[in-house]
């Protein structure tokens, strides 16, 4: 899949599938992305809260402020959490 | 559902609810959501820090809100 275009759009082509949210403090939340906004706040559904590896917790739907995100992985087939 | 539920319409669902909040600083808390901003400032009744040792309870609290990474509604 091309990874062009703007930023948004690829996010936006992420909607409805698993991605890997890594955030500043990397902890990572993986879930399927159900949307975002401009603040690049985030909404996950059926989502794990990965540290240093190890899945510590499992939650129905989780809110992440944008301003905590480092990157998020799409496309997350091909690679492990 | 006509329009897409943004990330905000989660914490909207939330009111009244009982939610899990992690915070800057390695703290978790939980209370009742009352309301809520754009900041993510969140008013949260019978608030309580989970602690190493347990639940510190903390009554009514403004939450500011930078200091919000995840907070999610406890079903």
């Amino acid at each position: 899949m091309s990874m062009s275009s703007i930023p948004v759009n690829s996010l936006r082509k992420a909607l409805n599938k698993q991605v890997i949210i890594r955030l500043k403090d990397n902890v990572r939340y993986k879930g399927k992305l159900v949307s975002f906004d401009q603040n690049m706040n985030v909404w996950l559904r059926e989502s794990t809260e990965i540290i240093e590896d190890e899945e510590v917790a499992s939650y129905g739907d989780i809110f992440v402020r944008g301003n905590n995100i480092l990157f998020v992985q799409v496309n997350i087939e091909d690679y492990p959490a | 559902m006509s329009k897409t539920q943004k990330p905000m319409d989660l914490l909207n669902n939330a009111r009244e609810k009982t939610v899990l909040i992690r915070l800057r600083g390695n703290r978790r808390m939980r209370g009742t959501l009352k309301a809520y901003d754009v900041h993510l400032n969140l008013i949260l009744e019978n608030a309580e820090e989970i602690g190493e040792e347990g639940l510190i309870p903390l009554g009514d609290i403004i939450l500011r809100g930078d200091n919000v990474i995840m907070v999610s509604p406890v079903i």
